[in-house]
């Protein structure tokens, strides 16, 4: 027997493996499973009922900033698939990093000008960029037919990618927030 | 006592028993108690009808200490004895004493431990332990207007405090005799109120100033769902700094030169709060001082003079306001509004600085010195159990990262700031030497990257690890943090299984046998022993435990358990129902670890058939093949 407690995020949520997630329908599972698992409802129960809660409510909060996060869900995927991400990809093309160095020159160039429209353009470039690849990830990791192991080993160089840009929109918006 | 309520929403097991249940507000400067009387928060006032209670504990040489506005109204005659403003000590070392504004007020007693102790005619006193006092009296004046003690209370801390502090003030209320339901969030409460009370959707910030702390909460409220998304604050600012800088002021002005006695500062302190308040309704102020030397000082005070004292400590409160709306992920403009908390947000610049930075004039239809204890009396009367089809839910924070001291003594962060809590996050380490049996971890809070930054919690040590070559060992720490905000720390041995864990306890905390006797101590006068208190605990522990699995197994038994099951089940009830008529607290104890073991399943398979329940109603309720649990 699988309990919950020994369940994947996806499962925990009643959810089958996938990339594609819409938040809201996520977000309402995890407020109703909340309501049935947090140590509030239980402040009178057993300590062994109270002992359970904390774990599996510790749990879900877990799988939730999981699922939510697109960067952090599309890595759980890839384990969940057999393919987890290394700490250092090792064989992203040369051209990519080129593109990503040069995309942190122009960064620094916009930042320097100090021109509000020109940094939000700039940040919303980059979240386009890293819509492309999650629609890319997203079709590799759910498309059938093909080899198995070309898709995922593929998924995971776009994995990579997202990574980058993510990084780059983080370090963005921590030097330059921009409400849009 | 309350049924697992899970199963059986909108039904009370006993519809007519209502149980006793407070929220209590335990400040800086005043601490205040509130109830839910006919369905709405009400504060408790004391004989004199007075609400707000002095945190000022008066010890005496001989006789029950004195709380409140009586001890308060000692404080310049006998300062050595009379405590305040002990709130700012609670958690803290004997090091961090310099951020204490009142220290120079008192004489601290030089021992070997780490706490800070007050030296006083009733012998040294910890803040821990004058807290208690406070908490006590709080609970005799709820236990009047409830007709009997309350059963369970809830006590609020600032969103600030750490895990030391939060520690503390369990303790402190396990002195006082409270049964503590939960440590909830001093913003968190406020916004409960709120929400409640006005019942407006969507992203609420809290600003709350009190008498010595600062917190600043942004939180999401939808469907009943209160939920944190960042807090941040200074847990050492407050109203205190405010009438330290405006002592000062004054001590200039009069050239009062350096050499207060310790009455003298206490009533400049005094006179500081009074122009503070003051200033709040008027734009000047007349100030007079009786001088030691019998000379009167006589001087005036505009609002200008005193915005200008007091603008840098205003200032201070921004800087927390701007990291929790960035990590809260969101833009200023998407906040609905803003809740000012606390005793210092009538102060007018502190209220024109929240309307400047937030752009919106703030929410002060609620008291800001009662709004926390209201909100933590709605959420006492819910846990206790007397609204079983509440849909209020809680979601709070850690403020304050928690990791462990890795090579040359950097931080690793094991569960960042901001995560909701409940929280678990394991790590996996290893051994760096051949044959290592032991590993020593050092568990600290904090933001900053040197362990020596940050504030060290727990030290303790994986011993029994069995001898390997370096690195072949692997060691799982599990941080988890329960809904107090509390921390508690496993390492265990994959490999052999060799485990240990703490209740993180603060190296300079009490520990269980100090607390008991505090306890003993405190209870004087009171008609039980320890002894009998702890068999008393102990029977009623197991009845809870009973009662809550016999309503279960009516429940649920016949559908999830299959006769053996329940054939031990059963046989471990009827033990510890024989062995709890009795006195034999061992046997007691360990008829409930029993009865406890051989029920896990069962809680646990109900625990899932609520998962399934509640993911009922959404579309694809599918559980990847294991629908036979």
């Amino acid at each position: 027997m699988n309990t919950a407690l020994q369940r994947d995020h996806f499962a925990l949520f009643g959810l089958t493996p996938t990339f594609e997630i819409d938040a809201s329908d996520l977000y309402r599972r995890y407020r109703d499973l909340q309501r049935t698992l947090h140590p509030d409802p239980f402040a009178g129960a057993s300590a062994q009922e109270r002992r359970l809660s904390v774990q599996m409510a510790a749990q879900l909060n877990e799988a939730y900033s999981v699922l939510n996060r697109p960067l952090a869900r599309a890595r759980y995927l890839l384990e969940c698939l057999g393919v987890p991400p290394q700490g250092n990809p090792k064989d992203l093309d040369i051209e990519f990093l080129q593109e990503q160095i040069l995309l942190r020159e122009e960064w620094e160039d916009v930042r320097r000008t100090g021109d509000q429209a020109a940094i939000a353009a700039f940040q919303r470039d980059i979240k386009r960029r890293i819509e492309a690849e999650e629609a890319e990830f997203s079709r590799l990791t759910s498309a059938a037919g093909g080899s198995v192991d070309e898709r995922l080993e593929h998924a995971l160089h776009i994995f990579y990618r997202m990574q980058f840009y993510c990084r780059q929109l983080e370090d963005c918006q921590a030097q330059h927030p921009v409400n849009d | 006592m309350t049924l697992l309520q899970i199963s059986e929403p909108g039904q009370s097991p006993e519809p007519h028993a209502r149980r006793r249940a407070a929220g209590i507000d335990l400040g800086t400067t005043h601490s205040l108690v509130a109830t839910v009387i006919d369905g709405r928060p009400e504060t408790i006032a004391d004989a004199e009808g007075r609400i707000l209670l002095p945190s000022v504990v008066r010890y005496l040489a001989d006789g029950a200490p004195v709380v409140g506005d009586a001890a308060r109204a000692a404080q310049s005659d006998d300062p050595l004895n009379t405590l305040s403003s002990v709130k700012r000590l609670i958690g803290r070392s004997i090091d961090e004493l310099p951020d204490f504004a009142n220290r120079s007020h008192y004489e601290f007693v030089a021992d070997d431990s780490v706490m800070p102790k007050f030296a006083t005619v009733a012998g040294s006193i910890s803040p821990v332990q004058a807290s208690a006092e406070i908490l006590r009296t709080l609970a005799r004046r709820a236990s009047e207007a409830l007709g009997g003690e309350p059963e369970g209370v809830v006590i609020t801390v600032p969103a600030y405090f750490d895990d030391a502090q939060r520690q503390a003030t369990v303790d402190a209320a396990r002195i006082g005799g409270l049964h503590v339901l939960r440590l909830l969030n001093e913003p968190t409460a406020a916004a409960v109120a709120y929400g409640l009370d006005q019942g407006s959707e969507g992203v609420h910030a809290v600003y709350d100033l009190g008498g010595g702390t600062f917190d600043i909460s942004i939180l999401r409220f939808t469907k009943g769902v209160f939920e944190v998304l960042a807090t941040a604050g200074d847990s050492a600012l407050g109203g205190d700094d405010i009438d330290a800088c405006l002592a000062g002021w004054i001590k200039e002005r009069a050239s009062l030169g350096d050499e207060l006695d310790r009455g003298m500062q206490r009533q400049l302190l005094t006179l500081a709060r009074a122009i503070k308040e003051g200033l709040s309704d008027h734009e000047e102020l007349e100030v007079t001082l009786d001088q030691p030397s019998g000379r009167q000082w006589r001087d005036r005070i505009t609002r200008t003079q005193f915005d200008e004292l007091i603008g840098d400590l205003v200032e201070r409160t921004l800087k927390p306001c701007r990291q929790a709306v960035h990590d809260a992920g969101i833009g200023v403009d998407e906040l609905i509004d803003v809740i000012l908390v606390g005793g210092s947000t009538r102060i007018p610049l502190v209220r024109s600085a929240v309307e400047k930075f937030f752009g919106r004039k703030p929410h002060l239809e609620i008291d800001p010195d009662r709004v926390v204890a209201l909100g933590a009396a709605i959420q006492a009367d819910i846990l206790i159990g007397n609204k079983p089809d509440s849909d209020m839910l809680l979601l709070d924070v850690i403020p304050l990262s928690l990791g462990l001291e890795t090579m040359g003594g950097l931080t690793e962060k094991i569960i960042p700031r901001n995560t909701t809590i409940p929280a678990m996050r394991a790590q996996d380490f290893t051994t760096y030497k051949d044959s290592q049996t032991a590993l020593s971890l050092h568990v600290v809070q904090g933001e900053r990257e040197l362990v020596r930054d940050n504030r060290s919690l727990a030290r303790f040590e994986l011993k029994g690890i069995p001898p390997m070559v370096a690195g072949a060992a692997r060691i799982r720490v599990t941080f988890q943090v329960d809904a107090d905000g509390l921390l508690s720390v496993t390492a265990r041995e994959q490999t052999q299984g060799v485990e240990s864990r703490i209740e993180v306890k603060p190296s300079y905390g009490l520990s269980d046998s100090e607390i008991e006797s505090m306890l003993t101590a405190a209870m004087d006068h009171a008609h039980e022993d320890m002894d009998k208190r702890r068999l008393r605990e102990l029977k009623l522990e197991a009845d809870q435990a009973m009662e809550a699995l016999i309503a279960a197994l009516q429940k649920d038994g016949d559908r999830l358990l299959n006769d053996s099951e329940r054939g031990e089940i059963d046989a471990a009830l009827a033990r510890l129902r024989e062995l709890n008529q009795g006195a034999e607290e061992a046997a007691i104890r360990a008829a409930t670890e029993a009865l406890d073991r051989v029920s896990t399943v069962f809680a646990q398979r109900r625990m899932d058939d609520a998962v399934r329940s509640a993911l009922s109603g959404h579309g694809v309720a599918e559980f990847s093949g294991d629908q036979d649990a």
